[in-house]
Formats: C-alpha cells, structure tokens, sequence
C-alpha cells in the first residue's frame, strides 16, 4: 500500500505492507538508526520522533497512520539552533551514559523548548515522563535540559541564529 | 525488528459516511483505528487480530472541541494532548484536564484520542470515569440511525460497552456545569508504569452555605466499569467538607464481583488506597466548588 509523507523536510513515497510499524518503516526503508528500538512496548521513548510537530513513538504508530504527515527523526534535526544548544548542554553536563535513550530524550526536550522557553524541572520532568533512561538517574538529563533552556531564555532567537551560521 | 501486527485489511476513508459505508457492508472482524495507542499493542502482540481496520485519522471532521453555553463537544478524534494542554478545558472542566494529563505520557497522550479512550473501555482508562461522573452523553452513529447514548449506559465491562458492530462513537457532549460547581479527578498510579490502583472522578455542587447540595462520586481502575457510589454520594449532602471528608471503608458498598482486581497489592491495601483516592478527589472538588461561592460573595 502506498505512503506519503514528508520525512525530515522532503516529500517521499513508500510502497509498505499496512501492517509495519513507523519505527521498521524509518530504520529498515530510510536507515534512520537514531530511531531506536529500545522496549517494543511504548514505554520507554527510544523510538520517539516528531509527527507534525509532536513526539510520538514510533514503535506504537503503523506507518500508514502518518499518511499526509511530517515525521521528523533526530537526523532532520541536525541543523535546529535548539538542538545544538541541547546537545551541547547534554555533553557538557553528562546527560547520557550509554546514549541509548538519548535520540528519543533529545527530541522530547527539543519539542518542550520549543513549546514555550520557560521551563521548570517539574515542566521538564513531565515532557521526558516517556523516555526512560536507564543510567543516569536522570538527575543529569534534568540539569541538562534545564541549562539548555536557560541559555535559550537568556538568548533572542537572531542571536542563536546567527551563532548558528557560524558553528 | 521486533514485534509485527498479524496482516490485515487496511482502509483509510476520507469522510465519516464512506467509513460508515465501510462498517455496514465489511463481513469479518472489523476495527476503527483511531490513535491506536491501546489497540496497536494488542495487534504486535497478536493478543488481538482483525481482518479490516478502518484508520479514521484522515478523517478531518472528527477532530474538534468547541465550548458554548450549552456545554462542550468533543470530536471522537480530538487528541488527549490537546485536551492536556487546553486552558479553556482546565479552566471549566478541571478533571477533564487532570484525567487527560494522567494518561500514560506525552508521547502517548499526543496520539491517544478521547474517543478512543472511551471507545477500548480498558477499566484503567482515565476519560471514562470523567465522563460518567459529568453525565456526558455519547453520539453512535452507524450507516442508517444515530443515537444518543448516556453516559451511565454506555459502559458494560471490561473493553464492553454500547457500541454496535457497525457503529462509530462520533461526539461526547459534556453538558454545562451549574454555578458552584467543582470537578476533580485522582488517580492512584501503581510503582513504574503499571496500570492505576484506583481513580476517582467527582462533581461537587455547593448551596450559599458551602454545604454540599449535589454530589457525584465515581469509582474506576479497581472495578469492572466505572461506577458511581451513591451510598457515598448521599452521606456527603448537606455537609460542609471542610474538615475531614468523612468517607470510610465502611461506605464502600462494592460487591465483590464488581472488582477489576490486579493482584499485585493484597485487598486491604487496596481498599486503603481506594478510600484515600475517593477522599482526594472530592475534596479537590468541594475546594473548586466553594470558591466560587467566596468569590461571588
């Protein structure tokens, strides 16, 4: 059966047995691996990714539910100023260990600074309330986020914008 | 790859009469897939298979809530995350917003929808106490009539209720509440992410008095389907809750096959947390209710 939908900004086709789920969809077809397939039963938010603007995990979506839509994986993220300012944050600040569930935390957080820029911990511990994380505590990954936000809430977005075309 | 639902039949209508065109001429085990966030779990398990699934998500129409004067619609397809992060909903109808944000997590929540969560009847699920104790009433439509299902009748037990085999949940009204009135909905979350202990949904009408002056309690999660406890609701008129709610053990009138009972925890614990989840919520409600008699005053 065939889909369409616009996967990390461009248009693509697919013809899919109905029954396959997104995730298999984005890791088999278009070898998007930072989709991970971490519990297989929509706990732990490995394979989370956006559809139109929203994380939803993708192991618990058929594909063909994302007919018409946009679905964004940590890849067509990359050039996101939010993103960078996460990543940066998550390093520095020892977001991950193993880094498995960091794709699907990445793009959870990313989704609540775009949301709104004020965030609280209690904020921040309900948008990744989805993703487990298996290392860390998560005490790391708050703190993080947390300072990722601060710097948003303290930068206009044309300034990150133009740090952005400079890194 | 992990799991893979068992194959079947896919259709996407475009419009609700094709999809109830779709429900009145397919023979075999027919499914609408709304967010699929209960079902498709059940179909990679393959605890559950159909030979058709309809995918109402292409289904534009289905998805609204509007607000009047005389309560509020709500479309089968409109999203529970929606719900969560609607200030018009936390503002008139707080339990509706306090049971959609207890749903699972964000991710779930942003494609779990509130027909959805009525239509599986899962006795964990969080919109159907809600819905009862605001006295909702459910719209079923099928190829030759429409219905108008109220709420106390619409569910029948675990994942039954009143939807006929080729019918589709098209609207939840939610009638306007009266003045002075306050919701709240609790729900007693087991360790981790295990299913609830016990949710309770109530509707709190206060006089000039803040005595209570109609009261709706219902209990969910620990039961068959979610139930309303009159005995409790009576013992609650005409008090002032200020103090203690005075709801005890003894008020629970609950047979024993009534119970949806999960294991994990031994009776008596249940029944504690049972008695300290009703009590949360109606005092959470009788607050709401009474602040609007101070703030009119």
């Amino acid at each position: 059966m065939e889909l369409k939908f616009t996967l990390n900004g461009e248009k693509r086709q697919i013809d899919i047995e109905p029954r396959k789920l997104l995730i298999d969809v984005l890791r088999d077809d278009f070898g998007l691996t930072s989709v991970h397939s971490g519990c297989d039963t929509a706990m732990c938010g490995a394979c989370t990714v956006l559809v139109d603007g929203k994380p939803v995990k993708s192991c618990n979506l058929l594909a063909m539910q994302v007919q018409d839509s946009e679905v964004q994986t940590l890849e067509g993220l990359f050039n996101e100023h939010r993103m960078k300012i996460l990543k940066k944050s998550f390093l520095k600040n020892h977001g991950l260990q193993c880094g498995f569930c960091t794709s699907g935390m990445l793009i959870s957080s990313f989704y609540l600074l775009k949301k709104g820029r004020e965030s609280d911990d209690d904020e921040i511990r309900e948008a990744i309330e989805g993703n487990i994380c298996r290392c860390t505590g998560y005490v790391s990954i708050v703190k993080s986020i947390r300072e990722a936000a601060d710097i948003l809430n303290k930068t206009s977005l044309e300034e990150l914008e133009m740090k952005g075309e400079e890194r | 790859m992990g799991f893979t639902p068992a194959s079947f039949e896919y259709r996407r209508p475009s419009t609700l009469n094709e999809a109830l065109e779709l429900m009145s001429d397919l023979s075999g085990d027919v499914r609408i897939l709304a967010g699929g966030q209960s079902l498709i779990p059940l179909l990679k398990t393959r605890i559950a298979s159909y030979d058709y699934l309809i995918d109402i998500n292409g289904i534009r129409s289905l998805n609204y809530y509007v607000h009047d004067s005389d309560g509020d619609f709500y479309g089968p397809l409109y999203r529970i995350g929606s719900i969560a992060n609607n200030d018009v909903i936390k503002e008139n109808f707080p339990s509706i917003n306090e049971a959609a944000r207890s749903v699972a997590d964000t991710q779930i929540r942003n494609m779990g929808t509130i027909g959805g969560n009525i239509s599986h009847s899962d006795p964990g699920n969080d919109i159907p106490p809600v819905i009862l104790s605001l006295d909702a009433v459910i719209t079923l439509r099928s190829k030759k009539q429409e219905r108008r299902v109220h709420s106390p009748d619409f569910f029948y037990g675990p994942y039954e209720n009143a939807i006929g085999p080729d019918e589709i949940l098209v609207g939840i009204e939610i009638p306007r509440l009266k003045a002075n009135t306050g919701t709240s909905f609790v729900k007693f979350r087991g360790p981790a992410r295990e299913f609830s202990l016990s949710s309770a949904a109530s509707r709190i009408t206060v006089d000039g008095d803040l005595r209570v002056s109609n009261a709706v309690v219902v209990l969910a999660s620990c039961l068959m389907k979610p139930t309303r406890l009159e005995e409790i609701e009576t013992e609650l008129m005409d008090r002032n809750l200020s103090g203690d709610v005075p709801v005890s053990a003894n008020d629970l009138k609950v047979k024993e096959d009534e119970f949806f009972y999960r294991s994990e925890v031994s009776f008596d614990y249940l029944i504690k947390v049972i008695i300290h989840t009703l009590k949360s919520s109606i005092r959470s409600a009788y607050r709401r209710a009474i602040k609007g008699v101070n703030n009119g005053a």
